[in-house]
Order: structure tokens, then C-alpha cells, then sequence
């Protein structure tokens, strides 16, 4: 039974199995078939100059609306507004327990604060306008 | 087709170059606090109205000569417009005013409220009055509607003038608080120490008399009669001359409370 399968076909020549599979995997990769679409464009970008602008553009636009969207998204402001009722803190609480450190830097602020002071509040004055406007 | 293509990348590019400016510039806006973004719609308010009194002047001086309907009418429409805008500079003043109130600290809750209630009811009247501005059509009625403001005016002032001096001192009590909690701090730590306990004697002296001269102010800013007939700008006037004192007496308390914690 195993001699009659090994027989060659009259009027061809035997070849052995395992040069046929070694024969057929070196045509396999003789043949050059893009595989993804990124290497089909790069095969249509080194054939046509045309092809390599849209694609340099295209993906410039997409570069930009990500940059686009990053900064509408990061200058989305906070909620809070107008600060309608401040609640009075609850001054006892915070300053005895501090560190040596800490009371030393907020010693600092005390005096920057009291330096910032104005007492003259001309950023605040009652504007002057004429109130005796008429025809 | 090369051309396009260069006109299409300078395009990009240039887009590309005015996102982030314009990103930039927006956040700069957007970082502004309510207080400091209140300060610059005053001005901006302020510097529309000192254009529109200009383009007034002119007008009127015109139809005091020509006397002509058409400068008439020119006359009129340069007045409503000033009109607006100075009752849009006195409300934009109030809500400066306002937030900065709002925003101190330590301050009794209940005058607050009642402050900020004061102020939006002078806001809400400038308000009405700029509606009737834009329904005038003849110099009687705009000149009636001008004279609402005149009358007003004296109020309106005392009201400034009040909430001024009630922010001039609602700031020196924060910081005199402030003081005498950092006081309190070095005192339960090192209490012990002779220095210390004679620093805080020091210190205490120069925050009561801070407190002396604050309560003072503050009386008189709640004095029954003192917000009527125009007083409150000399009380103010006070007010800042005193404060002035009591920042010197508070930076020398706050570098006695500096000594003491840095003696440690």
C-alpha cells in the first residue's frame, strides 16, 4: 500500500517532501503583498508625490484638532463664580496647632499682608461723574 | 497642485500658531478672579462714559448754538447714552464694592447680609433708571430722568463711603485676628520662657489698642444718624487715618510675634 502512494505520477520526477515545503515558504516570501494599511500607503506614498502630500497633510489637520480639543478642554473653567456668602472661618482651629515651621512662614504672610494694607483703597474710590447732565 | 499645497500647509501652520495664542490669551482672562474681573469692567465702564460725556458736551454746545431740530435730536441721543453709561459706571462701582465685601473674612455675617442688601437695591434702581433712559425721547423727560440721579446721588455716596469703611476696617480686624492667633500659638509652646511671656505682654498692649481704634470707626459707621445728609465720607476720612496708625501698630506687633517664633 506505501509503495504504490510513493510512486512518482508517469512523466514527472519525484521530489522529496521536505524540499517541496522549504521550496514553496522561499516563494511565499519572494512575494511581496502589503499586509496593513499603513504598509499600502507606504507603498502608494513611494510611488506618488501627490499621495505623500494628502497623507503629510492629513495627518498635520488630525495633529491640530487634537491640539484643538486638548486646549478647549483645558481652559474649561472651574465652576465656582462669584463667591455669593463666604462662610467665616473658624480662626481658632487653624493657627495654635501649627508647626515651629509652619508659624514662621506664617508670620511672613502676616507681615506681607500687613504690608499690603492700603488704607487709602484707591482702587475702590467712588467714581467722579458729572450729576448734572441735562440739555 | 504644489501651490495649493503650500497655501494649505501656510494655513495650518498658521492655525496652528493661533490656537495656542488664543488658548493663552482666554486662560489669562479666565484667571482673573471675580474681584479683579469686576475692577476691569469699572474702568472699561468708566473710560465709555468719559468718551460718551465728551460727544455730550459737543452736541449740546451745538444745539445750545444752532438751535436746529437735527442737533436737537443729536443733542438728545449724545445725553441718553451718557446717562446709561454713568449709571453703569456707578452700578459696575457697586459690584466691585460689593465683592470685596463679600470676600472678607472676618466680618459679623449679619451686617454683611444687610450691607449686600443695601448695595443690590441701589444696583437694581440704576438699573431701572437706565431702562427709562432708553424710553426718553424729549429733553423734558431726559432731563427728568437725569434729575432722578441728582437726587439720589447723596445717598448713593453715603452708601459707598459706608461700605468702604466697613471693608477699610473689616481688613484690619482680619489681620489684628490673625496677630493675636499667631500670638497665641508661640505663648502655648513656649509660655515658659520669661522673653516670651514679656514679648506677649507687648504684643497684647499694641492689638487692644488695634482693636480700640477699629471699634471706634466701627461705631461710628453704625451711628444712627451718621449714613444720613453726606457724613459718611469724614467718618471714611477718619476711618483711613486711623487705619493708617493701626498698621503701623499692627507690623510692630506682627515683628514682636516674628522675634518670638524665630527666638525659638
Amino acid at each position: 500500500m506505501n509503495d504504490q502512494t510513493n510512486q512518482p505520477i508517469p512523466g514527472t520526477q519525484a521530489v522529496p517532501v521536505k524540499n517541496a515545503i522549504q521550496q514553496g515558504q522561499e516563494n511565499r516570501t519572494e512575494e511581496k503583498i502589503p499586509k496593513t494599511v499603513l504598509e499600502k500607503l507606504k507603498a502608494m506614498m513611494a510611488k506618488s508625490k501627490k499621495v505623500k502630500l494628502i497623507v503629510i497633510l492629513f495627518g498635520f489637520t488630525v495633529f491640530l484638532f487634537i491640539l484643538f480639543i486638548a486646549m478647549t478642554l483645558s481652559r474649561r473653567p472651574p465652576k465656582e463664580t462669584v463667591p455669593e456668602a463666604m462662610p467665616t472661618p473658624a480662626p481658632e482651629s487653624v493657627t495654635p496647632t501649627l508647626a515651629p515651621e509652619a508659624r514662621e512662614q506664617d508670620v511672613d504672610d502676616l507681615i506681607k499682608d500687613i504690608d499690603d494694607y492700603n488704607p487709602d483703597q484707591n482702587e475702590l474710590q467712588p467714581p467722579v461723574v458729572d450729576l448734572e447732565i441735562r440739555l | 497642485m504644489k501651490r495649493i499645497a503650500v497655501f494649505v500647509l501656510t494655513l495650518l501652520i498658521m492655525l496652528a500658531l493661533y490656537v495656542p495664542a488664543a488658548a493663552q490669551e482666554a486662560t489669562t482672562e479666565e484667571s482673573l478672579n471675580p474681584i479683579e474681573r469686576s475692577g476691569q469692567d469699572y474702568l472699561f465702564q468708566f473710560a465709555n462714559y468719559n468718551d460718551a460725556h465728551n460727544v455730550y458736551q459737543t452736541a449740546k454746545e451745538a444745539y445750545q448754538k444752532f438751535g436746529t431740530i437735527a442737533s436737537q435730536q443729536e443733542a438728545i441721543q449724545a445725553t441718553k447714552k451718557v446717562l446709561s453709561l454713568r449709571a453703569e459706571v456707578l452700578r459696575t462701582h457697586f459690584e466691585l464694592v460689593k465683592l470685596t465685601l463679600i470676600a472678607l473674612h472676618d466680618m459679623d455675617e449679619g451686617l454683611r447680609t444687610a450691607q449686600i442688601g443695601k448695595i443690590e437695591a441701589t444696583q437694581a434702581f440704576l438699573t431701572t433708571h437706565k431702562e427709562n433712559i432708553e424710553r426718553t425721547n424729549s429733553t423734558s423727560e431726559v432731563n427728568a430722568e437725569s434729575l432722578r440721579i441728582e437726587r439720589e446721588s447723596e445717598a448713593m455716596n453715603d452708601l459707598a463711603y459706608e461700605t468702604l469703611t466697613l471693608i477699610l476696617t473689616g481688613q484690619a480686624q482680619g489681620l489684628e485676628t490673625r496677630t493675636r492667633l499667631l500670638l497665641d500659638g508661640v505663648v502655648e509652646e513656649r509660655g515658659q520662657d520669661q522673653d516670651v511671656q514679656q514679648g506677649a505682654s507687648d504684643v497684647r498692649r499694641l492689638l487692644t489698642s488695634v482693636r480700640v481704634s477699629i471699634d471706634k470707626i466701627f461705631g461710628s459707621v453704625l451711628g444712627s444718624d451718621a449714613t444720613k445728609g453726606g457724613k459718611m465720607v469724614s467718618i471714611y476720612k477718619d476711618g483711613q487715618k486711623e487705619m493708617r496708625k493701626v498698621k503701623t501698630t499692627l507690623k510692630e506687633a506682627a515683628q514682636l510675634v516674628q522675634e518670638m517664633t524665630r527666638g525659638g
